[in-house]
């Protein structure tokens, strides 16, 4: 074996989900990301009556769109899988990926909303509609997650998780809109209502930028790691059937 | 008070981005180590 090709083979096993594309979005996420943090931290000002406390937010709503995000690309995957002409694992394992990544996005949420109500309200939680219902989504994904991890099949698997995801996602409008229906304590949209402004609202923009990067990036390389799991699966029924040939033969 | 929040949220965030990143990246290795590469069709 030639020294470039032992090369090649090491820096597969290092990085057996990294493709050309991965790592340039993988550093151009790592930029984005100092960019977030500069501003976030440091460059954008204080709030007049959150004061530091609004930096929290430049975290909280770019996680919960890009929750968001993640459920609704695990239904239409999961949407492409049930439809027989499209009918792929790749759909399957998109699904999975998706709402893995967003279920840390919504887990993020939580903690920083969490965080930006003891300073707001001086609780961690209060069980009004917004947070209520955001909660509820998690547990549903995660729900999700365990439908993922039950016995069977692949194709029994994507098939059960896919009509999971295609309700779970109806949960979306619930959350979104409950800051209208229900006037909770939560506040209602600040960025449609002209609240946020200057470096603020650009902080903000540079956290939804730099969190979908990071979607992408997160997605693009779990998928994979699925796609050798379930291959990893195929090949052990493979070995279990021939063992046992060799067992009915001897 | 605000400060103290403000920086547990972001070490709260990225750390545990980065610790799901580590363990996925760990997982994705010792697959491949275990696949052979005709499982692996985007390297």
């Amino acid at each position: 074996m030639s020294a470039t090709h032992t090369d090649t083979a090491a820096a597969v096993v290092r990085r057996p989900t990294g493709t050309r594309v991965t790592r340039a979005l993988g550093i151009a996420t790592l930029i984005g990301l100092g960019w977030f943090v500069t501003f976030g931290l440091f460059l954008s000002p204080d709030d007049a009556v959150q004061l530091a406390g609004v930096r929290i937010l430049y975290l909280h709503v770019p996680s919960a769109w890009l929750a968001y995000l993640a459920f609704i690309v695990t239904a239409i995957s999961s949407a492409a899988y049930l439809s027989k002409r499209t009918r792929s694992l790749t759909w399957d394992r998109l699904a999975g990926a998706s709402a893995e990544v967003g279920v840390l996005f919504m887990g993020i949420t939580l903690l920083t909303g969490s965080l930006w109500g003891r300073m707001s309200w001086g609780v961690y939680w209060v069980w009004d509609s917004r947070v209520t219902t955001t909660a509820f989504l998690f547990v549903t994904y995660l729900g999700y997650l365990a439908v993922r991890g039950l016995g069977g099949s692949h194709h029994q698997r994507a098939r059960r998780s896919a009509v999971v995801a295609l309700l779970s996602v109806l949960e979306i409008p619930l959350v979104h809109f409950s800051v209208e229906w229900w006037r909770p304590l939560h506040q209602q949209e600040s960025i449609a209502k002209g609240k946020l402004e200057g470096l603020m609202l650009f902080s903000l923009f540079i956290g939804v930028v730099v969190f979908t990067l990071l979607y992408v990036w997160l997605v693009m390389h779990r998928q994979r790691v699925l796609a050798m799991e379930d291959a990893l699966d195929d090949h052990g029924l493979e070995f279990a059937i021939a063992e046992r040939r060799e067992e009915a033969l001897f | 008070m605000e400060t103290r929040f403000v920086i547990i949220s972001y070490i709260a965030t990225f750390g545990g981005i980065g610790v799901l990143v580590a363990a996925m990246l760990r997982r994705a290795r010792v697959l491949a180590q275990r696949l052979p590469p005709e499982d692996r069709p985007w390297t």
